[in-house]
């Protein structure tokens, strides 16, 4: 099965734009990012996306979700961002079947090349590879760390 | 205390059902405590049900079905003995093996071994695919549930739908299925099946 082998990869970001953009615009720009990295990880040897999903934060309240399960299927935006916002935070996970770690972390750096094109501002990108592969048929062997997260 | 554990792959809408159903229950002022397990280093499921103030414990790093079986019945005797919770709503990760879950939650003892419900949420848009790549681990997703939901029904194609309720059918001939499409509320066959067992 080393064709579905599964590296789980996070990835922080911090987009800023030169203008204050609207909500519409901002959530746009997030669609664009998510279609462009499902069909990049494919490209670069994904198997099967098994979900790539991320939270917008801002002035870190969570406020919107993106989800994409497909390169055929369209990314599923819930929420919205204020209008005149000109930062946000986005965590992505990436969950993508097949592809390396390496050729995953050209997809994400590739797809923000891409976004930068018509981008008017900056994107950095911190990419968190999973301490450990999660391989499909063992189901994962963790560090079995517990968070206490209750709120 | 009742246990619901919400199986089914990645993206087939587990956190999304969870959330109309966490709605739910609080309405009917029942103590909800909700467990989640994400596959990767940062939860994203625990922020979105966080930011609604439901009670969420995370457990990362690891698939509670194999790696963290023993951290998963630690945290559930914990709201067993110490929060005093009505329902606990298990979301493994979509990856998990709900068998092996439920297996492990069996042989312990405990009051909440005798209210176990396991759904198993199908995506009607890629069941197809999964099945063809993934057939053991959707199989066995499907074999276990008690309930099978099947989401993005204002998505899918009537077509799409009937096909989904076929393909579950061949491997849980007896479970109520459900199509639904988990926006906004409860919706109310969800609800005629999940807050009778409730109650």
């Amino acid at each position: 099965m080393a064709h579905l082998n599964l590296h789980p990869c996070a990835v922080q970001m911090t987009w800023r734009s030169d203008q204050q953009l609207n909500g519409i615009n901002w959530a746009n720009s997030l669609r664009d990012f998510l279609g462009d990295l499902g069909s990049n990880c494919i490209a670069g040897g994904g198997t099967l996306i098994g979900h790539i999903k991320g939270i917008a934060t801002l002035a870190g309240s969570p406020c919107l979700q993106l989800s994409l399960v497909s390169p055929d299927q369209p990314v599923m935006i819930d929420g919205s961002i204020p209008d005149n916002t000109n930062e946000l935070c986005i965590t992505l996970n990436v969950l993508v079947f097949g592809i390396s770690a390496d050729d995953l972390s050209m997809a994400i750096n590739a797809t923000r090349k891409q976004v930068l094109t018509s981008w008017k501002g900056s994107i950095d990108v911190e990419i968190l590879p999973a301490a450990s592969d999660y391989p499909l048929a063992l189901h994962g062997a963790g560090t079995g760390a517990i968070y206490d997260r209750k709120t | 205390m009742h246990l619901l554990v919400m199986a089914g792959f990645l993206g087939s809408g587990k956190t999304t059902a969870i959330i109309g159903l966490a709605n739910a229950v609080r309405e009917r002022d029942l103590k909800l405590a909700i467990v989640v397990n994400e596959i990767g280093e940062i939860g994203i499921d625990d922020q979105v049900l966080k930011q609604l103030d439901h009670d969420v414990w995370e457990l990362l790093s690891g698939c509670i079905c194999c790696s963290l079986t023993g951290d998963l019945l630690q945290t559930l005797d914990k709201l067993d003995s110490e929060y005093d919770v009505d329902l606990v709503i298990v979301e493994p990760s979509g990856a998990a093996n709900p068998q092996q879950i439920i297996d492990a939650l069996r042989l312990r003892s405990g009051a909440i071994t005798e209210s176990i419900l396991t759904a198993v949420i199908i995506d009607p848009l890629r069941i197809n695919e999964l099945i063809e790549i993934l057939q053991p681990l959707i199989r066995s997703q499907i074999e276990i549930a008690d309930l099978i939901i099947i989401s993005k029904a204002d998505l899918a194609s009537p077509g799409e739908i009937n096909k989904a309720k076929k393909t579950a059918r061949e491997f849980n001939p007896d479970a109520p299925l459900i199509p639904v499409s988990l926006k906004g509320p409860l919706e109310s066959g969800l609800e005629k099946e999940l807050l009778p067992w409730l109650t």
